[in-house]
């Protein structure tokens, strides 16, 4: 589409002013209908949004919700590290050797479609209540996610670029760093920004089952007095802290995967 | 080196199907044997009482086969799953036209899209009881909750992703906006709904395992959860293999579906 360019950035300062009004009003709308819908029903069955932002402030206030983001965060990167440090490996030599994958894969489509929840009563009996086994069922869900993706993207490569790569004397590992690792790098992002939302999934099921901080456990003891306001703002923390770390995510595959993403 | 071409062809293509074949019989049974062994191995290292073996596994297995619970806790947990999906794919398909296609209404809904689809369906848990009680209701919302975000997601890119020029060429021919979305938006969409909708089934399985876990009387995630309590930690890893079995099954299955259904509109749904 051919344009003017001047007109092309006057339309397109235009647009953005009216997506950004339009959004607002849709905010604005849903909040005075949230309002008024609470106004009608039990605190017990929805909070107003007076309640949640009285809760919300108390919870930070009292260093409660810093705590338990502090945990749940702390929780998901420790475990998000471990998995993709254990699967980008496997996930490079499941890809590059053909027997491997024949051996292997079956199993490892097999274990990827556990739930990684359901491990917990065996994360809980290996390795205790504490923080290693919430740890190992992130590290779980994550590994399985991102070795499927870098295998992928090692499959992806073209044959010729590694014939050229060898036909040019390289030796298998030169060819392992300079054609794979590269080439691997936005399949192994992808996947990792996968497993990142799953891991929150993962995070606040186990801290619902068993934990002492997190922002599950917020959820959990809240029900237990039935403070569906202090109920709310967990999900809602859960769902920002969520947002963030996707665009976070997106951000530093921008920044870091930038050369090798096409 | 010199051996007749006539008498060498067929030899060497007698060899390559001998050892083919051995190839396809051998390496399975050799990965069998392998994951076989490491399961064995580690059930003994770890003692058998907190990581059942294979042997313990398969009599746990047989004896909840026998007994029926293992079926009617798979069909309760399917039930949940394929309904919600179904909820789920209903208000999620539409919406995430509607947003592909009109700016304004994508303007309007993007910020709670946006923000909802990081939800964890599994946080909603407390409300969904509260809202439709401790029923079937309950957990299938949970479950469209989960699918519906993903769904809508999936369809709004691929709205968004048809080639203009695909679109300005209906449109020279004469297409009205109706035969333009039927006939242009909607095949070029398929692979994308149909991606979002596989990955949605895929998370409907935690979803359900931790929903069931944490307040539910039937369904695996219950089974599991009960029998934590009498640390009969075989019947736990039968509920785990379980749902893993039945996460291949229905993946399987849809994708199935999704060929015979909409094979037509693109290749990409031939692929894994």
């Amino acid at each position: 589409m051919v344009e003017d360019s001047k007109g092309n950035r006057n339309n397109r300062a235009a647009n953005a002013v009216r997506a950004v009004l339009s959004q607002l009003v849709a905010v604005a709308l849903v909040y005075l209908a949230w309002e008024y819908a609470t106004h009608k029903i039990s605190p017990l069955f929805f909070p107003s949004p007076e309640r949640f932002w009285r809760a919300a402030i108390e919870l930070i206030r009292s260093g409660e919700l810093p705590r338990d983001i502090a945990a749940s965060l702390g929780r998901i990167l420790a475990g998000f590290v471990i998995g993709s440090g254990i699967a980008i490996p496997l996930g490079l030599l499941l890809g590059m050797s053909p027997l491997l994958r024949r051996v292997f894969g079956p199993y490892i489509g097999l274990l990827r479609f556990i739930p990684p929840i359901t491990m917990i009563i065996f994360a809980i009996v290996w390795f205790g209540a504490g923080e290693l086994s919430k740890i190992f069922l992130v590290a779980f869900g994550t590994v399985f996610t991102v070795a499927i993706n870098v295998e992928a993207g090692v499959r992806f490569i073209p044959v010729n670029q590694l014939r050229a790569a060898a036909s040019l004397g390289a030796t298998r590992y030169q060819i392992l760093r300079a054609v794979c690792l590269p080439s691997c790098v936005p399949f192994a992002l992808t996947g990792m920004r996968i497993a990142m939302g799953m891991a929150f999934a993962v995070i606040t099921a186990a801290e619902l089952i068993s934990a002492e901080a997190g922002l599950g456990y917020l959820l959990e003891i809240s029900r237990s007095f039935m403070q569906t306001d202090r109920m709310f703002v967990s999900v809602v923390t859960l769902g920002l802290l969520g947002l963030l770390t996707d665009r976070t995510f997106r951000l530093l595959i921008a920044r870091l995967g930038g050369e090798y993403v096409r | 080196m010199f051996v007749d071409a006539r008498i060498a062809a067929p030899t060497r293509a007698a060899a390559v199907i001998i050892s083919r074949c051995l190839q396809n019989t051998f390496e399975p049974l050799l990965g069998a044997a392998i994951f076989v062994g490491i399961w064995a191995f580690a059930a003994i290292w770890f003692d058998i009482t907190t990581f059942p073996g294979p042997v313990e596994t398969l009599r746990e297995f047989i004896r909840l086969v026998g007994n029926g619970d293992l079926l009617f806790n798979a069909w309760t947990s399917a039930f949940r799953i394929i309904l919600g999906f179904m909820v789920g794919c209903a208000i999620g398909v539409p919406i995430g036209f509607l947003m592909g296609i009109s700016t304004l209404s994508r303007q309007l809904l993007e910020p709670f899209t946006e923000f909802l689809r990081f939800v964890p369906a599994i946080s909603m848990v407390f409300f969904s009881i509260i809202w439709f009680g401790i029923g079937e209701v309950s957990k299938v919302f949970l479950i469209a909750f989960n699918t519906t975000f993903l769904v809508l997601i999936s369809t709004e890119v691929g709205v968004r992703a048809v080639n203009r020029n695909a679109l300005r060429a209906a449109a020279m021919l004469g297409a009205s906006r109706s035969q333009q979305f039927w006939r242009v938006v909607i095949p070029a969409t398929v692979p994308y709904v149909v991606t979002g909708m596989r990955i949605a089934l895929g998370r409907s399985f935690t979803t359900i395992a931790a929903a069931e876990m944490v307040g539910a009387s039937a369904g695996i995630g219950s089974l599991i959860f009960g029998a934590r309590q009498f640390g009969r930690m075989d019947t736990v890893l039968v509920g785990i293999v379980t749902l893993a079995v039945m996460g291949v099954l229905f993946d399987a299955l849809f994708r199935w579906l999704a060929r015979r259904l909409g094979g037509e509109f693109a290749s990409v749904l031939y692929s894994n």
